[in-house]
């Protein structure tokens, strides 16, 4: 009989640790403490036999949940790899993996890093890692290997035969090992460049998390159906969405393939066709009930239900669309798609007037040929329906061949100009994001030496819709209550009573460990950004986090506002309360006039103008209300909605009047400084609106360093997770630029 | 004998640092005359504690420097110096390059170090192979 492989240490401590942190986070229910001691003496038992299989199934039974046992599956996993234990092979046979890890302990040795683990990750997971020199060197070099990967990624990208040059790098690396950010450039590299068998051959070679990913699977099923596999696409976005992905995107490219699937089996002759409709019918069903806010996909509903044959409904869902067509368009930014698809239902509507008068809209809005293609897709759907019930194509012909032969270059730049002076000034320093595109990054960059771009992906509006239910404030209606109760939410999770006095140990304690966070994680200054909802989970903020913080609270509150408003209009409209419906459409009109947004500001001597602190901060602009799809061109009221400031300076709440000074915009601010000084509030010169867009797939990043992939959504605690271990590595002076050896 | 080394402030930035590195190995290679070809990538940290990599792409015509680390796929000899702006810039102040940390090809270190004239403190604190 062979020996068998003694339980390393270190396997042991993290399932210990991976037993307290599910207690913590109530994975196993209400456990008594006696409970717990006696789970981890039952598993300790069968590591001590050499049992791990049979110690982790224990562990995995102790969930009282279906989605208990994932996360702890999850957590499990996160800590396995951050060993360099190979899952796929430990499923297999725990004894090779024991072996190996009884030679070549995890963090001991300078070797070449697992690129796909890290202790950091873990630590954001509610895994408590111990630390020490060699996590940092591992840390140092694991940044080394990715900037080397990002280097070559780039350099392969960039050439001028992208594809080719991304081909002979893939050949080159292990696809099984690479970090999912590395991967997803791949996989955005092949799209752009249409070689979609790249892309195919890509997915199925990466390991198994990426693969799990809701953009890596819409990315794959679009490469099967553009390579005409479209069972393939089927199944992998039925898997997804069975998974529980809702989210819009999936849906749509799922509602696309059983269009496509209905296109083919009706020009077939096939009896079956009419089922594939009512599928897609069904799906984009499903995607537009959940987010009516959204445009994608519901426009493209009401053709398949009017070809479907379901008329009244149809054109109830182009009404809803259309109205929120027109409150997107309202902000004056002519983005093309809401003139698209205001075009679109006005057409469905049969609505002359609307169709001449958004047509010309999305002819003057900046636009891509494909953008255009997908419009006329649609209208030419639209068209064909209509001719086979025999009813009139005019307009529709005409807007088809208007698109078609449509530049996409406006005539104007960037918005209407419509804009009074005054609204221009505070629009034009100050910004905001997260609300109409989820995928741009901005923020306070590099002050006073923590660089602190801010990323806000789709997954950071998820996580804060979690925070947001939690604390009750999605259910309060009035926007200015719901402001203070969320300076409430942030302030007791800051707690920033204590940090908005800079001298207390709290503070200091920021002060220390940020930029000790920075060097731990070797961000570099072209990947220092940070994560909105990192920042939440971390717990140490000073008014950098605060304002962010903040703008996805109001980004979520009022998305969820705005689709609740739009469900009951559509409710109103079904039952022909036409009273109920005017009124709601005022209610929605009132609260789309609501912005918040963020100013980096220096506060200021309010006679002699001199700077006292730089400051973010976030103000409440209203517009004024204007006619359905008309620009808000003025400005209503300027409010102070900061919540880092409420004590110290008095820029919580208060209606300000703007005004110019210098050419600058200042704000008298009505209250006084603790000093007894009279304040005011220009913007810093560097605030203006730096929103780029990302190539984020909804990754958490800190401080350069990935901490979490996709789904940490779903099960990270709203409330943040206890990172006292990571704190004080970070804060040690040992951190410093000492030698590694 | 050495290379003529200026002195630098710590406080320029790094690319200007690395840049006058670059110069240094492009006017002296005549002393090393095996440095064709090699990557010497550094790690520089700044007092922000964000990090920032340089890359000195030595060929036998030509030294270059790019902004980033030297690709994965480069397959040349390659060297990687960790080390704050300070102490990179300490290396051209003939000074010990104490707190720096080098990972990579030794013979090509060497080259480089003797490039640098009084590099050699640099080779001492730790060279992989």
């Amino acid at each position: 009989m062979t020996e068998l492989a003694k339980v390393p240490p270190q396997l042991w401590r993290v399932v210990s640790e991976i037993v307290d942190a599910s207690v913590a986070s109530q994975h196993f229910g209400k456990l008594s403490p006696t409970a717990v001691t006696e789970l981890k003496a039952r598993i300790k038992d069968d590591f001590d036999a050499g049992e791990v299989g049979l110690g982790i199934q224990k562990l995995l039974n102790a969930t009282p949940t279906r989605r208990a046992r994932r996360a702890v599956a999850d957590l499990l996993d996160s800590a396995l790899v951050s060993l360099g234990v190979d899952t796929a092979a430990a499923a297999a046979n725990w004894q090779v993996v024991l072996e190996q890890l009884s030679k070549a302990p995890g963090l001991d040795g300078l070797g070449a890093p697992n690129l796909r683990a890290s202790p950091i990750r873990d630590a954001f997971r509610g895994i408590s890692i111990r630390f020490d020199q060699d996590v940092r060197s591992k840390l140092r070099l694991t940044s080394l290997e990715l900037a080397r990967l990002d280097a070559a990624l780039k350099k392969a990208a960039g050439s001028e035969q992208p594809i080719t040059s991304l081909q002979a790098l893939e050949k080159k690396l292990e696809v099984s090992k690479l970090p999912d950010a590395t991967l997803m450039g791949f996989v955005s590299g092949y799209r752009k460049g249409e070689a979609w068998t790249d892309l195919i051959r890509i997915y199925e070679a990466a390991p198994a998390d990426f693969r799990r990913h809701p953009s890596a699977i819409r990315e794959y099923a679009l490469a099967l159906l553009q390579t005409g596999h479209a069972d393939r696409a089927h199944d992998a976005l039925r898997a997804a969405v069975e998974a529980g992905d809702r989210s819009t995107g999936t849906l749509g490219l799922f509602g696309r393939v059983l269009k496509d699937r209905y296109d083919a089996a009706k020009a077939a002759g096939d009896e079956g066709a009419k089922k594939y409709l009512s599928g897609a019918a069904r799906t984009y069903t499903s995607a537009f009930r959940r987010a009516p806010s959204e445009l994608y996909p519901g426009v493209a509903l009401p053709v398949l239900l009017e070809e479907r044959g379901n008329l009244s409904e149809a054109k109830r869902v182009a009404r809803l669309i259309f109205t929120n067509a027109e409150r997107r368009a309202s902000f004056g930014e002519r983005h093309y798609w809401d003139a698209a698809a205001a075009l679109e239902m006005a057409l469905v509507l049969e609505q002359p007037g609307d169709a001449k008068k958004w047509l010309g809209r999305a002819l003057d809005s900046e636009s891509e040929r494909w953008m255009r293609k997908s419009t006329i897709t649609n209208l030419t759907r639209l068209e064909g329906v209509r001719q086979a019930a025999k009813l009139p194509t005019t307009a529709i012909r005409a807007a088809i061949e208007a698109l078609t032969e449509a530049s996409g270059v406006p005539s104007y730049s960037g918005h209407d100009n419509s804009r009074s002076q005054q609204l221009s000034n505070v629009l034009n320093t100050t910004y905001r994001m997260g609300g109409r595109t989820a995928k741009w990054l901005s923020g306070n960059y590099s002050y006073e030496g923590i660089a602190h771009d801010v990323r806000v992906t789709p997954a950071d509006v998820a996580y804060f819709d979690r925070v947001l239910s939690a604390s009750g404030i999605s259910k309060l209606r009035n926007p200015l209550q719901a402001s203070a109760a969320m300076d409430q939410l942030i302030r007791a999770q800051f707690n920033t009573v204590e940090m908005e006095n800079r001298k207390s140990p709290l503070h200091q304690r920021y002060d220390r460990v940020m930029p000790g966070l920075a060097k731990l994680m070797a961000a570099t200054a072209s990947n220092s950004q940070t994560n909105v909802s990192a920042d939440w989970i971390n717990r140490l903020a000073d008014c950098r986090q605060h304002a962010p913080a903040k703008l996805l609270l109001w980004e979520a509150w009022k998305t969820g506002r705005t689709d609740s408003l739009l469900n009951q209009i559509d409710a109103a409209d079904h039952s022909g309360d036409s009273a109920k419906l005017a009124k709601l459409k005022l209610e929605l009109s009132a609260l789309n006039a609501w912005e918040l947004r963020i100013m980096d500001a220096e506060i200021v001597d309010a006679k002699s103008g001199q700077p006292i602190e730089e400051h973010t901060m976030t103000l409440l602009v209203r517009r004024k209300g204007a006619a359905p799809g008309e620009a808000m061109g003025e400005l209503d009221e300027l409010r102070l909605a900061d919540s880092f400031y409420q004590t110290v300076f008095a820029l919580g709440q208060g209606v300000v009047t703007p005004s110019t000074k210098d050419g600058r915009l200042w704000i008298d601010v009505p209250t006084k400084g603790s000093d007894g000084r009279a304040i005011a509030i220009r913007p810093a010169p560097y605030s203006f609106d730096r929103a780029a867009p990302s190539v984020d797939f909804g990754q958490l990043d800190f401080r350069g360093l990935q901490v979490a992939s996709p789904g940490w959504e779903k099960g990270i605690s709203v409330q943040g997770i206890d990172l006292k271990y990571l704190h004080d590595f970070a804060a040690r002076p040992s951190t410093n630029d000492g030698p590694l050896a | 004998m050495s290379c003529e080394v200026g002195a630098l402030s710590e406080s320029l930035p790094p690319e200007l640092v690395v840049g006058f590195l670059r110069e240094q190995i492009a006017k002296h290679r005549d002393r090393s005359p095996k440095l064709t070809d090699g990557a010497v990538t550094f790690a520089v940290t700044a007092k922000n504690g964000l990090t920032d990599y340089f890359t000195l792409f030595i060929t036998a015509s030509d030294v270059a420097l790019e902004q980033g680390a030297a690709p994965i796929d480069y397959e040349g000899p390659v060297v990687t110096l960790f080390g704050s702006a300070a102490a990179i810039a300490g290396i051209t102040r003939a000074t010990t390059a104490d707190g720096i940390d080098v990972l990579g090809d030794r013979t090509l270190l060497k080259a480089v170090a003797r490039c640098l004239g009084k590099g050699a403190s640099m080779f001492a604190v730790r060279a992989k192979k």
